[in-house]
């Protein structure tokens, strides 16, 4: 009896410990794995991943996630190189691909070709333009979320009054319609000098820079040209920082401007901005009388010093399923999803939307050279120079071949 | 000879250095104390930035792989004297200077004494000019691009003497000029006061002894005022040179949504120059070899003008 009394409670310490070692074990293998998702906040873009993340725990209860929200979009940028240094950046970034290259060529990005086939994610959903963006050197480095595009915006009043029947079906013949508009006492065409914007006009002579290699082509020097005239030559054109306005949608929404180079963007900030305005988005007319579209957006990308890449290409796999895709655009956000099955129900969200819903599918990806803000900075400035200081004799040739020289890529 | 009696009988005060009293000591070691925690910050804060920039100014530096930094000499400071850009910024910035420390050194001083001889609303000017000196530079630049934007009643007044009717910050010629123009608008109050604090130390009787020997405003302020000042002018030329070298609030916010110093290039100063090179372009080695050069370049200008000063003064 003594032995029993000695050995029950023994066993049932015994039994605690192990059951105790074995929660523990189950905890450790089994637990939640936390996954770091990165993103610049605003009211929507919150209230959307709030919702989409509400059901995370039900469609991968193995799968946590830890917000870590930049107050702006610049912030990220700035804050994001240091973080990566200090390794205490987020596991999966929200962002766009304007500055992949640079992160690419730093070897900051974990490439996906491998992770995505352990996934339920079909990369022939999305648009080939924005899969194409993400692409470098043969190899993927994020997973399309919503696509944006480039696309010229027209203010159908101000054509009326220069007496010009329907839209410019050539760049040329936007330029000419700039000019009779100029007439009228308003300004043709508005640009925010910058590289985005001045791309446009590049694509739209059948030019581009080729990611470095294609920067001083006959076709590039002529888009410059045809910009540089209308500022010296036609006086149709302004910046909008010549306008006193911040961007060029500023300008628009004033009233006074014809056309101005911008994009999907421009939808809700004319609602609020220039409701009065009678403007619609087009396709940029090219110099054979087609149509040049960039197409581009956000994506989600995996850092190259993650430890648990399966877990944040899960996430990604969540964050871009059919439904929640869907809810980009149905919800307050009103994103263009990047799934091609999903541009009806956008449409139908935002009817303005409908012109470019055709060469949206056609879309090329932008294509910087690698040293895109050099690049780019030097770009403007000597655009600048050109149009504020024509006695400097700085020609577009000059300029691009000098640009070719030091940032292009063989 | 009076007897020294500070050393103990028989002990020369010759054969060792003489003790400090005790009460001393402590003063001394207490002041110390209380003055570490204001160095520990002032380490923090400025001595190891400024030697960090030092080390960064002789290193590569990838920011992706900052611990990775290897040493390349003075490969940074030969690409950044070869670089036309950076030529540009000082140029840029030495107008900027030689615009600037003039200008606002005489409205200060121009102001000062016309406040002084104010009898009524002495205050409220006082405080009217202050105000913009302690005004977010934002808010004050933000104010001034809508006063000159295209078509606005300031442009279309200029427009009238010769000037062209356009939006000051966006036009490559007036760009630098509304910079100075903002720049000494915002300063003017603050070396005003510095001007209003030396006039006190101006006796009276001078200008007493000046009237009744008939001279007239002008003379009393470059016979009497201006060579009494002396000091103050020296302390308002060099601290209005240091802060005009250091412009970049102004410029920054007349970029705002395009380039860093644009309309091209006009208003690209040399800090301009070193937060774009640091921040936008990720290349820390060029911009502390520039931050280094900045720093030896504001010293010898400060000590050239010291050295002026103290040569006049002491021709005077």
């Amino acid at each position: 009896m003594r032995k029993l009394t000695l050995l029950v409670p023994i066993l049932m310490v015994a039994l605690a410990m192990s059951a105790f070692a074995g929660g523990a074990q189950e905890q450790t293998a089994q637990g939640p794995a936390t996954v770091s998702l990165g993103y610049s906040g605003g009211v929507w873009i919150e209230k959307y991943f709030d919702q989409v993340l509400a059901g995370l725990a039900q469609s991968m209860p193995n799968l946590q996630v830890k917000k870590v929200v930049y107050p702006t979009y610049d912030d990220l940028l700035n804050g994001l190189p240091t973080q990566v240094a200090a390794k205490t950046n987020p596991d999966v970034l929200y962002w766009t691909n304007e500055q992949l290259a640079d992160y690419v060529n730093n070897g900051v990005l974990a490439p996906l070709d491998t992770l995505v086939p352990q996934t339920r994610i079909d990369l022939g959903a999305f648009y080939k333009g924005l899969v194409q963006g993400w692409s470098m050197n043969g190899k993927l480095y994020g997973i399309p979320f919503n696509g944006q595009n480039s696309a010229m915006v027209v203010n159908l009043d101000l054509l009326k009054k220069a007496g010009i029947d329907g839209l410019p079906k050539t760049i040329q013949e936007l330029g000419q319609d700039a000019a009779l508009i100029t007439k009228t006492g308003a300004t043709g065409l508005v640009i925010l000098d910058n590289l985005f914007h001045l791309s446009q006009y590049v694509y739209a002579f059948g030019g581009g820079w080729g990611n470095g290699k294609t920067i001083n082509t006959p076709q590039n020097v002529q888009a410059l040209q045809f910009l540089v005239d209308m500022f010296t030559k036609d006086k149709s054109a302004a910046t909008a920082k010549q306008l006193g306005a911040a961007w060029d949608g500023e300008a628009f929404a004033k009233g006074t401007v014809g056309f101005s180079t911008g994009g999907p963007w421009y939808i809700g900030y004319m609602q609020q901005a220039g409701p009065n305005v009678h403007y619609q988005l087009m396709p940029i007319p090219t110099a054979s009388g087609g149509t040049a579209m960039v197409t581009y957006g956000g994506g989600l990308s995996v850092f190259a010093n993650v430890k648990d890449t399966r877990s944040a290409i899960r996430l990604i796999e969540y964050l871009t399923n059919e439904e929640n895709m869907k809810l980009m655009a149905t919800s307050g956000l009103k994103y263009l999803p990047a799934r091609t099955a999903d541009m009806d129900l956008y449409v139908s969200q935002v009817p303005e939307f409908a012109p470019l819903k055709t060469a949206f599918f056609t879309g090329t990806a932008l294509d910087y050279p690698p040293a895109i803000k050099e690049f780019g900075d030097e770009l403007i400035k000597g655009f600048e120079q050109m149009v504020f200081q024509p006695e400097g004799g700085l020609t577009p040739q000059a300029l691009l071949s000098t640009l070719q020289q030091k940032y292009g890529v063989k | 000879m009076p007897a020294d009696t500070s050393s103990p009988p028989g002990v020369s005060t010759l054969s060792r250095r003489p003790r400090r009293p005790r009460a001393r000591r402590r003063d001394t070691t207490s002041a110390y104390v209380l003055l570490a925690p204001a160095l520990a910050l002032l380490a923090v804060w400025f001595l190891y930035p400024i030697v960090s920039s030092f080390l960064l100014s002789v290193q590569a530096v990838n920011v992706f792989y900052y611990s990775q930094r290897t040493w390349v000499g003075l490969a940074n400071f030969q690409r950044l004297l070869s670089d036309p850009v950076f030529r540009s910024t000082i140029r840029i910035t030495l107008t900027f200077v030689l615009i600037v420390v003039p200008a606002q050194t005489v409205l200060a001083l121009l102001a000062a004494v016309l406040v002084q001889g104010l009898r009524r609303l002495r205050t409220f000017y006082r405080t009217a000019l202050f105000v913009p000196y302690v005004t977010s530079t934002v808010a004050v630049t933000a104010v001034f691009m809508d006063l000159f934007t295209v078509h606005s009643a300031l442009p279309v007044f200029f427009s009238r003497l010769g000037l062209a009717d356009v939006s000051w910050f966006a036009d490559v010629h007036l760009a630098l000029p509304f910079l100075a123009m903002i720049y000494v608008w915002m300063n003017l109050g603050l070396y005003m006061v510095i001007f209003l604090s030396g006039l006190q130390t101006v006796p009276a009787e001078l200008y007493e002894a000046a009237r009744v020997d008939g001279a007239g405003a002008v003379h009393e302020l470059l016979f009497i005022t201006v060579p009494s000042l002396r000091p103050f002018v020296l302390f308002v030329v060099i601290s209005g040179m240091i802060g005009a070298f250091q412009i970049f609030d102004q410029a920054y916010v007349v970029s705002g949504g395009t380039i860093l110093g644009g309309p091209a290039g006009a208003t690209s100063t040399i800090v301009i120059f070193i937060f774009a090179q640091a921040f936008r372009y990720n290349k820390l080695g060029s911009a502390s070899a520039a931050a280094v050069l900045f720093l030896v370049v504001v010293s010898l200008a400060t000590l050239v003008m010291r050295r002026i000063f103290r040569e006049e003064t002491r021709a005077a």
